[in-house]
């Protein structure tokens, strides 16, 4: 892949990731960011970090390289960069090398006034080790406009020829015993912020030698022809940063390279872009107690009026009356939140509904949040409550503490169940996927248009599916023989034969047998290469922070026309999966069992939700499939990020789009996608997500 | 244009004239859901006449959020304590304590809440929904009684005037109150996005 096409690729996400205008109160200027992508000076790093939660894209290049990168501050001194390499003129005949690469950089102690910030990192740490470094930074801010670094390196940072050997196997193991041995380098470098606005010099002493792409040491496997040659440690920039927040950077490298960084953020944190919406329902004050008679409960036909009441306010916020209990003193609703992304919002609107529709005497309101039939959780809220802190000091707080969240009642046990049926819905749609393609080593872009429908026969039996029409996907055929069943690696047969295709086919049922256990079964076309049938049991109580589940598959192949036709091959597979909110924003998933290939392993999920909805993760799956089967890196590993539109469009929806880089064609560690798996769709109506979200209860 | 002035205020009175709290017997949750239905209309700088305000009972107040170039009537449609919520037919609401502006919504970037005391608080919400607090330090000044008018209706006033500094610049409220306490117009800045928010009261 030209170095054009993937500079056009990261741009793309950059676009897509910045959506409207970037944060503006980012504390790091974007041209503190290197050519690794991470808080660096130029080519060396700094002791620096980015904001917390700052998503940076990177695309740098000079001589025969050039390096994609993104980097996410996970926590405020966790940095980690996942970086895509291409290195021409590299192997033995001037071959071309594409190469994976993680960083982790962890600042150890914060700047202060008199002690400088103090960083560790490492470059490289499990991949096949061409940037592999490992360092120790210290920065401090020494003049108004001017910041120092300098720094200890280990491996490519020592100053020598000596690193750490090359995993010549398909790389993905860290090579824990090479950390921090050998030779130590040092390196350093200044940044003066000029007078002219958004402009910074940069100056940096460089040790690294670029042994591997000088061939310096004559290696038989590398290319024979240096790519640059080295005439000076010295390496000078000039960076200029926008007000939008994107940077662009020139530096002279080695005293013989001219390159070039382009680099972008974006902060699902500290985003301005406003929130237009109809205004909620204010509290209406309620008379005094004497006047809180109960007579009205006794009304012909006054449950009735009040259900279509309800229902009609609800939906003017988007949510659906699914069931209604009524008693003088105290109500208790079922709704099925259509609109709002941040389920404290659609609890705060229903009770503001409530609160208008029903009698003085009601005091006591229940809320259960429904989801494809399964009630996920109780939010049960005193009026009284509502009333005094509507426009109470620390309101926000406040009602978040009064709000009592814990496991419903079945809708089976409302008194009124106004929802008819069937249902029909239906929706359309782009999506896009960044892709590393395990056999041709290229990444790309696998986009089209979605068109999905769904028809509900009661509120837990559904049956629905889905179009796919790519306009940009890999239609390679595999290339060479293989040790694993073919379950991913025809991918390109798929996209191929079977475009436009039917995507998925299913007929779904959900189920509740215990206040705090789900099920789910689904079968048809599960997704867009197996069918069979699929079934799922989750326990997880609503104001629990974790959970266990269980799924099994039983599947077979489809054919590549992606209509109804099966091929050869079938296998049961399954998982146990556990699932760990952390916190309201980290969650740990880990699934333990066999992938479709018929290999055992596990995959670890780390991702990180804020309470917007942006949702930033990582995955590794590591399975008994020897590495060389694997492919590249060992074992299967991605970022993806979910973005809501509703931060994009400054209005309510749940929408979402949805990208990342992954390897689709890898037969090893590949799991079924079955869609409306039980914890994706509860998670939102649980403690952790209500509990993180109050802020939008009054809006 | 006065007609068309008319017929917004009228349609304003009717959606909004039988508005009551008493429960599911009184059909006004409809009349409600019809405000906010309404498509929003197109702001209108024309001066309100006493012949439009005829008949109309509701309290009735005129806003305009001059950098937005937002402008809309709301009529009260909740009473909380002492606090008075007006909503317009698009959906825009604005919550007053007196004079003073406590909270907004549907206007983007939203005062969520105000607290008063010594020294105020305003409150907004971050994109990662976390409460954002600015603590203006404001001088008030009592400016006297002025002659203002509104709706053709000449009123005495008592002004009141904040000048108050946050870290993003520097503002000036103003409150113009009638000699028996209640407010008659108000010039209050809502937040650092919304600026100046300016409301009359026109009955």
């Amino acid at each position: 892949m030209g170095a054009l096409r993937q500079a056009l690729y990261c741009s793309a996400v950059y676009f897509l990731l910045s959506g409207v205008p970037t944060c503006a109160d980012s504390n790091l200027p974007a041209s503190d960011i290197g050519m690794y992508g991470a808080p660096d000076l130029i080519d060396m790093p700094s002791a620096d970090v980015l904001p917390d939660g700052q998503i940076q894209l990177t695309f740098s290049g000079f001589a025969d390289f050039n390096k994609s990168s993104v980097a996410f501050q996970m926590s405020p001194r966790l940095t980690g960069v996942l970086r895509y390499s291409g290195l021409s003129n590299y192997a033995s005949g001037g071959g071309r090398v594409l190469d994976r690469s993680f960083d982790l950089h962890y600042q150890l102690l914060p700047e202060t006034k008199h002690t400088p910030a103090i960083a560790i990192g490492l470059r490289d740490f499990m991949g096949t080790s061409i940037y592999s470094a490992q360092y120790l930074v210290a920065s401090k801010q020494v003049r108004p406009a001017l910041r120092a670094t300098l720094g200890l390196g280990w491996s490519r940072l020592s100053g020598t020829h000596q690193l750490q050997p090359l995993d010549t196997g398909t790389g993905g193991v860290p090579a824990f015993d090479q950390w921090f041995r050998g030779p130590v380098g040092v390196f350093g470098g200044l940044v003066w912020e000029t007078p002219i606005e958004g402009l910074t010099v940069k100056v940096e002493y460089s040790s690294d030698l670029y042994t591997r792409e000088n061939n310096v040491l004559g290696d038989a496997t590398l290319s024979s022809v240096p790519s640059f040659t080295r005439h000076s440690d010295i390496n000078v920039a000039l960076s200029y940063r926008f007000q939008s927040g994107a940077n662009v950077e020139l530096s002279y490298l080695y005293g013989d390279q001219i390159g070039v960084q382009f680099s972008g953020f974006t902060n699902p944190r500290t985003r301005k872009t406003g929130y237009y919406d109809i205004a909620p329902l204010p509290i209406q004050g309620r008379g005094p107690a004497m006047h809180q008679s109960t007579d009205w409960i006794d009304r012909d036909g006054i449950k009735a009026l009040a259900a279509n009441q309800l229902a009609d306010l609800l939906a003017r916020d988007g949510a659906r009356l699914m069931g209604l209990s009524i008693d003088a003193q105290e109500v208790r609703i079922w709704i099925d939140n259509r609109k709002y992304s941040v389920p404290a919002q659609a609890i705060g609107r229903a009770a503001r509904a409530m609160a208008r529709v029903f009698p003085d005497s009601v005091d006591h309101f229940e809320i259960i949040l429904v989801r494809n039939g399964l009630s996920l959780s109780r939010v049960a809220l005193d009026r009284t409550d509502l009333e005094t802190l509507e426009h109470a000091d620390r309101k926000i707080e406040k009602i978040a503490q009064r709000s009592h969240v814990d496991d419903p009642p079945a809708l089976a046990t409302a008194e009124i169940t106004p929802a008819r049926y069937p249902q029909f819905s239906w929706s359309w749609g782009p999506y896009a996927q960044i892709n590393f393609s395990d056999f041709n080593d290229q990444f790309g872009i696998d986009g089209g248009v979605r068109l999905r429908g769904r028809i509900h026969l009661s509120p837990k039996l559904s049956f629905g599916g889905s179009l796919i029409k790519t306009f940009e996907s890999d239609k390679t055929p595999p290339v060479g023989p293989s040790s694993l069943p073919r379950v991913r690696s025809n991918l390109g047969l798929y996209n191929a034969v079977g475009d436009p295709g039917l995507e998925t086919l299913t007929l779904d049922y959900t189920f509740k047998p215990a206040p705090a256990v789900y099920g789910r079964i689904s079968v048809g076309l599960l997704e867009s290469m197996f069918g069979g049938i699929s079934g799922e049991i989750l326990w997880k109580s609503a104001s629990q922070n974790w959970g266990l589940g269980l799924e099994l598959n039983a599947v077979k192949q489809r054919d590549f026309d992606r209509r109804f036709g099966f091929q050869n091959y079938s296998i049961v597979t399954g998982h146990i999966s556990g699932y760990f909110e952390l916190s309201n924003e980290v969650t740990a998933q880990l699934d333990l069992g066999r992938y479709l290939a018929g290999d055992w392993g596990g995959t670890l999920t780390i991702e990180r939700r804020f309470a917007n909805g942006w949702r930033v993760g990582a995955f590794a799956t590591l399975t008994d499939v020897d590495r060389d089967s694997f492919g590249e890196g060992s074992f299967d590993k991605g970022i993806f990020v979910e973005i809501p539109l509703t931060t994009l469009t400054s209005t309510p929806t749940q929408a979402s789009l949805e990208t990342g880089f992954r390897s689709v064609n890898a037969d090893g560690g590949a799991r079924l996608n079955v869609e409306n798996r039980l914890y994706e769709m509860i998670r939102d109506g649980h403690f952790r997500r209500i509990s993180g979200s109050f802020g939008r209860f009054w809006q | 244009m006065i007609k068309r002035l008319s017929a917004a205020i009228g349609a304003l009175f009717v959606l909004i004239s039988c508005s009551s709290n008493q429960g599911v017997e009184i059909d006004t949750i409809r009349e409600t859901i019809n405000i906010r239905n309404a498509s929003n209309a197109a702001p209108d700088d024309n001066p309100v006449t006493q012949d439009s305000l005829k008949g109309i009972t509701q309290k009735l107040i005129r806003v305009k959020v001059p950098r937005k170039n937002i402008s809309f009537f709301a009529a009260r449609i909740a009473t909380n304590g002492d606090t008075d919520t007006y909503m317009s037919r698009a959906g825009q609401s604005v919550t007053v304590t007196g004079a003073a502006v406590i909270a907004t919504r549907g206007l983007g970037f939203d005062l969520i809440g105000r607290s008063g005391g010594e020294r105020s608080e305003y409150i907004f919400l971050d994109d990662d929904h976390k409460s954002v607090r600015i603590r203006p330090h404001c001088r008030q000044t009592a400016l006297g009684s002025q002659h203002i008018e509104i709706a053709e209706i000449k009123h005495t006033a008592n002004l009141l005037q904040e000048r108050c500094n946050t870290d993003q610049g520097r503002h000036i409220n103003q409150f113009w109150v009638a000699r028996n306490g209640d407010p008659l117009r108000v010039h209050h800045w809502v937040g650092p996005e919304l600026g100046i928010i300016e409301i009359d009261w026109l009955n």
